[in-house]
């Protein structure tokens, strides 16, 4: 894997994460998809699985750099660690199912991003809910913030078929093999 | 001897196991990791900037009001910006009439705090936290509490710095339901009203964000019939920052029948989509003679 090629393109992602999301919110609500996830899906699909583990891991600490959580002081924080173990289980998922899937196929990447999406997010609720109970931070009902992490994933996953391709297009600079030439043909 | 060395496995386990650490720690001894957003903001902010321009130009949402036409909507702000400064001189008129007989009664005097005004453009948005990342820090003398009022309408509240960075400042929006402080009490008047008796008539009502974009407020019934459709709340609350006070925080959208048949409950919605205002303008109170940058009042 071509880590410098992967940080470029990772950092273009969080770009968007942080710049465009909110265009592609669903009315008032929180449901909005994420584009760091569809890299981490990408990468998890395609790199050994210590690299993806790895980006994963890297992914997961700038989701976290970049999602706040409000104090009952007013201010708000950023906490390190939600999401990045969030990510390296959604990675860990992908990893595990990417051998019975076909990996160039549009639909594969669309729905493992809705599970690696749902997962990373109720990882990631579950440790900020933990720490309303013994810590200053603000946390909303878990159901209400479970239905919009959930129907995030899925708007993650539609969203995944479009970057999806784009993607695919630029994965031999990040230094992951055609699929022709892998052992195994086009899986 | 042979020699002993991390493999990237182990490092793996290792750095798991340090984020596991600070997921769970509580914050006072987990708080620094805090201090990293900023760089980190700062490392994307030259994508994360022109995506949100595009962004903002893709799904505007500067306005919820009916438009007009471009110069009465022109006239409109100024008229309504020039109202929300005047409640706001009185109010600290009000102030120094009680300075002065602290003082008469010897207290010791201090300089007065001035407003430093600083623009900031929005460079991201976190809608989980309700909150938005403006391109000003700490650099600039951006602070936690300092005030945000949008560039376009500056009588308008968008909400109040939560955290800092040395480039990049968090604003929490009003709308949030995870805002602090949770209540605002506001003063509610009908347009074009700014003489003194009206606003020791205005009724006053405690608004709460319920987390769809609007304030939600109970009112008795004798005080909600005197409020119709498009009053302007205007902050009045002492919990809140001298930056903040007399600001529009939204308008009434309608009045409901509450569970206690004494009051009404006045749904108030805040003229702009706050979330994605373009720009901002920072306030934030300091003692200093001459503050440089955004220009002092």
């Amino acid at each position: 894997m071509n880590w410098i090629i992967f940080g470029v393109v990772a950092w273009i992602f969080l770009g968007f994460e942080s710049g465009f999301r909110e265009a592609l919110q669903v009315g008032q609500t929180n449901i909005a998809p994420s584009f760091v996830l569809i890299l981490l899906v990408f990468v998890s699909l395609w790199a050994k699985p210590l690299h993806a583990l790895w980006a994963a891991f890297f992914l997961g600490c700038s989701l976290d750099m970049l999602n706040q959580v409000p104090t009952r002081g007013g201010e708000t924080v950023s906490l390190l660690g939600p999401w990045a173990l969030g990510c390296m289980l959604a990675a860990y998922t992908v990893l595990n199912f990417r051998v019975m899937m076909f990996r160039r196929n549009p639909l594969t990447i669309a729905f493992l991003c809705a599970v690696g999406g749902g997962i990373a997010s109720v990882v990631a609720l579950a440790f900020v809910s933990l720490r309303g109970y013994y810590d200053d931070v603000v946390t909303l009902p878990a159901s209400s913030n479970l239905f919009q992490h959930g129907a995030s994933a899925i708007y993650t996953g539609i969203l995944a078929l479009l970057i999806g391709p784009a993607l695919h297009w630029i994965g031999p600079w990040m230094g992951f093999r055609r699929p022709a030439s892998l052992a195994g043909g086009r899986r | 001897m042979k020699r002993r060395t991390l493999n990237p496995q182990s490092l793996l386990v290792l750095a798991t196991l340090g984020v596991f650490v600070t997921a769970v720690a509580p914050l006072k001894w987990s708080g620094w990791t805090n201090g990293l957003r900023g760089p980190f903001k700062t490392l994307i902010a030259p994508v994360s900037g022109p995506i949100n321009t595009l962004a903002t130009w893709l799904r505007p949402g500067e306005s919820r009001r009916a438009a007009v036409d471009a110069t009465t909507d022109q006239l409109t702000q100024q008229v309504e910006f020039f109202r929300s400064e005047t409640l706001r001189l009185e109010q600290q008129v009000e102030q120094m009439k009680q300075l002065i007989e602290a003082l008469q009664s010897g207290a010791a005097y201090g300089p007065p705090l001035r407003l430093k005004r600083v623009e900031a453009t929005r460079v991201g948005a976190d809608l989980g936290a309700g909150t938005i990342d403006v391109s000003r820090g700490t650099m600039d003398g951006v602070a936690v509490g300092s005030v945000a009022v949008p560039t376009s309408a500056p009588q308008h509240l968008i909400g109040v710095v939560s955290s800092v960075g040395p480039t990049v400042a968090t604003v929490q929006v009003i709308t949030n339901a995870r805002v602090s402080p949770n209540l605002l009490t506001a003063l509610i008047l009908p347009a074009g009203s700014v003489a003194p008796d009206a606003l020791a008539r205005a009724p006053r009502c405690q608004f709460r964000p319920v987390g769809d974009g609007s304030l939600v407020g109970e009112i008795s019934a004798e005080a909600a019939a005197v409020v119709q459709r498009g009053d302007a709340a205007f902050l009045d609350d002492a919990s809140w920052p001298s930056g903040a006070q007399r600001l529009i925080i939204g308008r009434v959208a309608r009045t409901e029948d509450s569970d206690n048949p004494l009051f009404k409950r006045l749904v108030v919605v805040p003229d702009l989509d706050l979330l994605r205002v373009r720009s901002v303008v920072l306030r934030t109170p300091t003692d200093e003679a001459s503050p440089a940058g955004g220009g002092a009042r």
